[in-house]
């Protein structure tokens, strides 16, 4: 039987456009020319220009400090919680269940315009602080999904090992549980700091004015901003994520 | 009799359901105890209630005469194989093994001997660095014995230890287990629902049904004379015939009348008066079958029956004959054949006898009651 | 340990989520559909009293078109995304597991890049100058003066563009499951290519296409970014409306009246999906008959 060539053609087609728009944005910030478009030749000046621009560089600072606060705390309750959901059966997990899945569908405006109203209404000035609670808001989820996860494969008997082999509940959660969930909450820190740092709209909505993060800096660079900037600067945001999905792809293999 | 370790009266429901219905063990210091019975019949929930991880609803739990009911797991000592060996995934071998002097707080160049004896002692020396997921199914066991031996617990707990095992390395581990207990001298509480494991490790055997305990007795005693229907059935194989007592002097050989054969004698077993409906026990290897006749001896029961069905299995040959509504298993052992003689085949008319000393009146064909 | 111990525990490792996510996420859900029903305060804050204003300015402000122009591009865009993720699926289950890996992380990896950066590039590319526009006028696809930009076609290309490895993921979890030999068996039963496809592929996979249709399309209901930076004000979606009643004027109740309207119209698929599983055997079963 011939295979049909469908899936194939389809495939790179997909990866084609999926990667395109990335290397034309890229090709762009090497472009001297001032307003994009023509190719003007060879420059490294846009990124030169980057590096002198001090909001940009507030604007990160801020949105590593939103994503440290954001990552910190949502992994300690979305541990509990995905540990929880494991752990336990009845009446009470399944409405923690529904609790914390609801976030993961509901869309990033609806909860960023009922943040903003809760804010609002209880007089909680807008601002880094407000950024810090919204993003723990919706990390909480993830965190919790990512662990749950990985205890699929979790041996419940080991807990009864434990204990039966003369280790109180203290020691069998710091040294069997913890070191076993490790994996697990690394993946949900590695993936609530990732959400965190990107998001824009729920971000967007909570801030307040001399709060701004860097997806909310890049907005106000896109919608008012010079082109050759916002190219240089996805240029050097696509190098680090890059380099930093490499680094992971290797310490993942290491660590196997 | 010297009860070391007790569990006394122990009572335990999970939801509505009774998995354990007032159950009373005494085991004595250095004996090897198993627990046998079919899956569900409550035997791990008591071995959960023996370690601690479980609290029984009813009853107490004493060991060298203390009463440890309400104490955590982690303060007696009593240490269990677990059925999945639940070894820690991201601990070594070694570090396994010294998890529980660890968090004994015992210095780590005292109990570094310890652990290497141990390894010793289960042939994994060589493996110390290796972690769980890299072991074979009978080296993980290995393993789980040496982490629950290391802590010298006044009783060892086994679920099922061998369970997850082929049933080569079965047997293997079957000597091994056993040279271990010679070595260590500690009380071993074994849980299986395999008959052959408990029969050839055991000290003594407890078989247990729907929570409850049917029979206590050794290898022989159960196997020999079963309390009850459901322990003849389960240890072992057996052939019940149902009838009703003639005259049933006490303690001695008693006449039965069964259904189409007629009158048979039966020596051993309970007590049942005249006119009383029963269950006679007779192992297939207690029965002989012939194609002459048997000589009718003292106390000999010889019956009249067509050959139905033959298994011919290497070491023995085994026989399904009819006779009157009753189907009876016979084995032979081949080695008896004399040279030239032809055994009985398919279809044949034969003669099948046995004694009344192996012929064993058990409970009424109704309950599994015993008396 | 006791039943009560056990039941203390519990408590203690499921409060900490269940106290925050109903503080900042129930509280606040709930007050979208409360806070329709206060009046606007003339600082762009929350009136005390309360009335039917908003829900008057709802109606008098007729949003039916972009309610309409939302649930129409994104029916569509999820359309496409389906239709382009499904072949993907396929290839990526029939390579060998590996290469299928490496397939998967190379579709995924884009997807680490900031999303506003992502739809920036599509700026580039239909940029009145841009590469894209520069050759569909050189072949004489469209006039010169023609913007590609600012409309919602550009909207829903770009839309496909981000939501595509969210239908592309659970596809791939189902067809990677799939029994493929389903499709041999059907072809040797005198199905061709495309019959074995429709009547064995898709029903066995038809949990992943679900799963893929509700990622890809409430999100898109959602959309804020995306039509505020590609589209123009031809183009706009129910999001923008929400954000402009925030930022532009400032009526928050109005603001929030259409957050609720937004999320009455999330639910609708979610029903679909509460309804499905029974309809889908249903019709399974009457085929099979």
């Amino acid at each position: 039987m011939r295979r049909s060539r469908l899936p194939l053609l389809a495939g790179i087609g997909v990866l084609l456009f999926l990667y395109l728009p990335m290397v034309a944005l890229v090709a762009q910030s090497f472009n001297a020319s001032r307003f994009g478009g023509r190719w003007m030749g060879f420059s490294l000046k846009w990124y030169a220009r980057l590096f002198e621009n001090r909001p940009i560089w507030d604007a990160l600072w801020n949105s590593l400090f939103v994503a440290l606060v954001g990552t910190g705390v949502s992994v300690v309750l979305g541990t509990l919680s995905g540990w929880a959901m494991h752990r336990y059966r009845g009446g009470l997990q399944r409405v923690h269940h529904s609790l914390v899945y609801a976030p993961l569908v509901v869309p990033d405006v609806l909860m960023g315009i009922s943040l903003l109203l809760l804010f609002v209404n209880s007089g909680v000035p807008l601002g880094l602080g407000t950024i810090s609670l919204a993003h723990i808001t919706f990390c909480i989820s993830y965190v919790a999904f990512v662990v749950l996860g990985r205890l699929q494969e979790f041996d419940d008997s080991v807990l009864d090992a434990a204990r039966d082999l003369g280790a109180g509940w203290w020691t069998t959660f710091w040294r069997v549980v913890l070191p076993m969930l490790a994996p697990g909450i690394a993946s949900g820190a590695v993936l609530a700091f990732t959400l965190s740092i990107d998001d824009f709209v729920i971000t967007f909505f909570v801030a307040g004015p001399g709060s701004t993060t860097l997806p909310v800096h890049v907005y106000s660079m896109i919608r008012h901003g010079t082109p050759t900037l916002i190219n240089a600067l996805s240029g050097l945001l696509m190098a680090v994520t890059f380099g930093l999905v490499l680094l992971g792809q290797r310490f993942i293999r290491q660590s196997r | 009799m010297d009860a070391y370790f007790r569990l006394d009266g122990i009572r335990k429901a999970f939801g509505g359901h009774e998995a354990v219905k007032g159950v009373s063990i005494d085991i004595r210091r250095g004996e090897v105890f198993s627990l046998l019975g079919p899956s569900g019949c409550g035997k791990t929930t008591l071995l959960r209630i023996a370690a601690g991880l479980e609290a029984p609803d009813a009853g107490g739990v004493f060991l060298d005469g203390e009463e440890i009911t309400g104490l955590p797991p982690e303060r007696r000592r009593i240490n269990t194989v677990f059925q999945s060996y639940a070894l820690f995934p991201h601990m070594s071998v070694w570090d396994n093994v010294a998890f529980g002097p660890r968090v004994a707080r015992r210095a780590e160049a005292a109990l570094r001997p310890d652990v290497g004896r141990m390894l010793e002692m289960v042939g994994l020396a060589g493996r110390a660095e290796a972690r769980p997921r890299q072991l074979s199914g009978g080296e993980r066991q290995r393993v789980a014995l040496a982490r629950a031996l290391i802590n010298r617990p006044q009783v060892l707990l086994l679920d099922e230890p061998l369970a997850a095992l082929d049933r080569k390395l079965r047997q293997r581990m079957l000597l091994e287990l056993d040279r271990i207990h010679d070595e260590v001298g500690i009380t071993f509480l074994y849980v299986t629902h395999d008959q052959e494991e408990a029969m050839s490790l055991s000290d003594r055997i407890a078989v247990m049904n729907a929570g409850r305990v049917e029979q206590i007795g050794t290898p022989a005693e159960v196997y020999e004379r079963p309390a009850s229907r459901f322990v003849a059935e389960f240890i072992g194989d057996t052939n019940l015939m149902e009838g009703v007592v003639l005259d049933g002097a006490a303690g001695g050989v008693r006449r039965l009348e069964i259904p189409g054969l007629g009158e048979v004698l039966a020596a051993r077993g309970r007590d049942s008066g005249a006119g009383e409906r029963v269950l006679v026990s007779v192992r297939p290897e207690k029965l002989h079958v012939s194609r002459g006749s048997l000589p009718p001896g003292s106390g000999r029961n010889v019956i009249r029956g067509r050959v139905e069905d033959v298994s011919y299995r290497g070491a023995e040959t085994r026989y399904w004959v009819r006779a009157g509504a009753l189907r009876i298993a016979v084995v032979e052992q081949n080695a008896r054949l004399q040279h030239g003689e032809r055994p009985p085949t398919w279809d044949e008319s034969v003669w099948v006898g046995w004694h009344a000393d192996d012929a064993f009146v058990i409970g009424s064909p109704a309950g599994g009651e015993t008396g | 340990m006791t039943r009560a111990n056990r039941r203390r525990a519990e408590w203690l490792m499921t409060a900490p989520s269940v106290l925050w996510l109903s503080m900042f996420f129930v509280i606040p859900t709930a007050m979208v559909f409360v806070m329709a029903f206060r009046v606007p305060d003339p600082y762009g804050g929350l009136g005390k009293e309360w009335g039917l204003q908003t829900i008057e300015a709802l109606w008098r402000g007729s949003y039916g078109p972009v309610l309409w122009r939302t649930v129409w591009m994104s029916v569509l865009a999820t359309m496409a995304c389906l239709a382009m993720a499904l072949p993907v699926a396929y290839w990526i289950a029939r390579l060998p597991k590996s290469a299928g890996r490496w397939v998967l992380a190379i579709i995924v990896v884009p997807f680490w890049t900031n999303f506003l950066i992502r739809i920036y590039a599509w700026k580039t590319v239909l940029h009145i100058e841009g590469p894209l526009k520069q050759a569909l006028v050189t072949l004489g696809v469209v006039d010169p003066s023609t913007s590609l930009l600012f409309n919602s076609g550009a909207v829903i290309v770009v839309l496909i563009y981000n939501y595509l490895p969210f239908a592309i993921l659970p596809l791939y979890a189902a067809a990677e499951r799939f029994d493929f030999g389903l499709v041999e068996a059907a072809r040797d039963l005198g199905a061709g290519r495309w019959r074995a496809m429709a009547s064995v592929f898709l029903p066995g996979i038809s949990q992943g296409l679900l799963t893929a249709f509700l990622v890809t399309f409430i999100p898109m209901l959602g959309s804020y970014a995306i039509p505020d930076i590609v589209g123009g004000t031809s183009a706009e979606m129910i999001g923008n409306k929400i954000a402009q009643r925030v930022f532009s004027d400032r009526n928050l109740p109005l603001a929030s009246a259409l957050a609720a309207v937004l999320a009455l119209l999330m639910l609708l698929p979610a029903m679909g999906l509460l309804w499905s599983p029974r309809s889908a055997s249903r019709r399974g079963g009457g085929r099979g008959a």
